[in-house]
């Protein structure tokens, strides 16, 4: 199995098992995950990326069977540009991970489509984290409404020729952002928080097609058997099942 | 075995979801006790549902518990708001079922208010288990929406009656808190997203022994709840109280206590 949403790191709000680098392997180990796509969690609150970035690649860089770092860039912070050539070429960046929401930008205003003409010119896949977890749990200080499905919609439309998977969405505003998006060849879904209603997978899969939709854990703010178990357990064919939980991830971040 | 505490009937004006949910239940022996928040002709979803309404929600829960006795318990919902005749309705379901039921309440009334306490004193002579709808929710609740502070308070005024903690508060952590050292209630796992953790702090806190499995399906996939369980540092014998031990244990008590049939 493919993780296409997972982070290292520690959550200001409450404390959390497999935030390291050993307990994440040791879960994903248990669970049969072979690999994961990975981010730096602090990166959500950080106000400079750069140092969560290299935090995250001094984690990964002992362990690149097992994880793909998706470097976290905030286009509204001054010398993004620069920090993102550091990415590039010290930490050989392949992912791009925005969290337009807790960053304060919108995805198809000029800041997000600079960050998004970055993405179309080294060829990145762009993980757009639309809401991390449920508002209702939010601190109340710390009220982060998730990204309009509109804006990413939008984005998605405007750069047809990058590869978006939208992360940490649950089925309704999946729903939402596939009926904002006229021709969704470039989009992917994964399932961490989708977590019903029932015959959720099966309906992603209809409405989607098995293509677009990965098998993703949210680690460490949700458990991953959530997501293994409701693609595990859904009604679909073995063909599919094997896009979801392998084959769609090793396609859209090239780990063939 | 599992017994899911927390099931509704409906998921909007779509009742293929009930459908999928049986045969599942079926698949991985899940026992559902449902309620109805809407009627069976998917009219409303009152938050405070009139006499007629609640009536008919009630008659699809019936209907369904006649139609899947091995499957179903029925959990009768009620408006506290209607007095009397809420405890008339609860009565005369009560009697005209011979199986294992309960109680349902969402966000009617709040929990605390004092209309509940005719119908808590049914539930106490009857043994029925009380779901009760709780959440705090940051972004604001319903004007009739219990907080977990409020069943705090109902479960302290009714000792004699074992309450399910729906949601387990909504957001855990304060449910966790307000729930603790209560002896007659069990947190309701259902509804909220499977975050690392969440059962783990219950049990540091009321305990395995006061944890029930629920999922708030359709609405929640069943396995994406049962997750919580399975994903939580605890003990096998801790996963099988939480699953079906103790919300099997308080529906035994009915047997003894009105020799209902189940
Ligand atoms: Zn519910």
């Amino acid at each position: 199995m493919i993780d296409a949403n997972a982070n290292l790191g520690n959550w200001p709000f409450r404390q959390l098992r497999y935030t390291t680098p050993a307990a994440l392997l040791g879960k994903m180990d248990a669970l049969g995950i072979e690999q994961a796509v990975v981010s730096s969690l602090e990166n959500v609150f950080y106000k400079d990326q750069l140092s969560g970035n290299r935090q995250l690649y001094a984690q990964v860089k002992g362990h690149v069977d097992r994880f793909l770092p998706a470097f976290t860039i905030n286009p509204t912070f001054p010398g993004w540009e620069e920090d993102l050539a550091i990415c590039i070429q010290e930490f050989g960046m392949r992912v791009m991970r925005l969290h337009p929401n807790y960053h304060q930008y919108a995805l198809d205003s000029a800041q997000g489509a600079a960050a998004l003409e970055a993405a179309r010119a080294h060829n990145f896949t762009v993980i757009v984290t639309t809401g991390i977890e449920d508002t209702r749990h939010h601190h109340p200080l710390v009220k982060v409404p998730d990204v309009p499905s509109e804006q990413v919609a939008l984005a998605v439309s405007a750069f047809s020729d990058v590869r978006f998977l939208v992360a940490a969405a649950n089925f309704s505003s999946i729903t939402a952002i596939r009926s904002h998006c006229a021709q969704p060849q470039n989009l992917s879904f994964e399932v961490s928080r989708v977590q019903g209603p029932v015959g959720d997978i099966e309906k992603l899969c209809a409405t989607l097609g098995a293509d677009r939709v990965l098998f993703g854990s949210n680690l460490p703010l949700h458990v991953p058997e959530a997501a293994k178990m409701a693609v595990e357990h859904a009604k679909i064919s073995a063909v599919e099942r094997e896009k979801i939980v392998r084959g769609n991830a090793a396609r859209l971040f090239g780990l063939e | 075995m599992i017994i899911d505490v927390h099931v509704h009937t409906r998921l909007g004006p779509d009742p293929a979801g009930f459908q999928y949910l049986l045969d599942q239940a079926a698949e991985l022996d899940v026992t559902l006790c449902v309620n109805s928040l809407s009627p069976k002709d998917g009219s409303g979803m009152a938050q405070s549902p009139d006499l007629d309404e609640v009536r008919r929600c009630n008659d699809w829960t019936a209907e369904l518990a006649a139609a899947h006795p091995e499957r179903i318990i029925p959990m009768w919902y009620l408006n506290p708001a209607h007095g009397d005749a809420a405890c008339r309705e609860l009565e005369e379901r009560v009697a005209a079922y011979s199986g294992h039921q309960g109680v349902k309440l969402w966000v009617a009334v709040r929990c605390n208010d004092p209309l509940l306490d005719p119908i808590m004193r049914i539930c106490a002579k009857h043994k029925l288990p009380v779901l009760q709808h709780t959440w705090f929710k940051v972004t604001g609740n319903l004007p009739g929406e219990s907080t977990p502070m409020d069943l705090r308070e109902l479960a302290l005024r009714h000792p004699d009656v074992s309450f399910f903690w729906g949601h387990s508060g909504g957001d855990y952590e304060y449910g966790a808190k307000c729930a603790r050292g209560l002896p007659n209630v069990y947190m309701d796992l259902g509804g909220g997203e499977a975050m690392n953790g969440y059962v783990d702090l219950l049990v540091e806190h009321e305990t395995a022994d006061h944890i029930v499995f629920g999922s708030d399906a359709p609405g929640r996939s069943l396995v994406s709840q049962l997750a919580k369980v399975y994903g939580a540092d605890i003990s096998r014998k801790e996963k099988e109280k939480i699953l079906f031990r103790n919300a099997q244990a308080l529906f035994a008590q009915q047997n003894l206590a009105n020799g209902a049939a189940s």
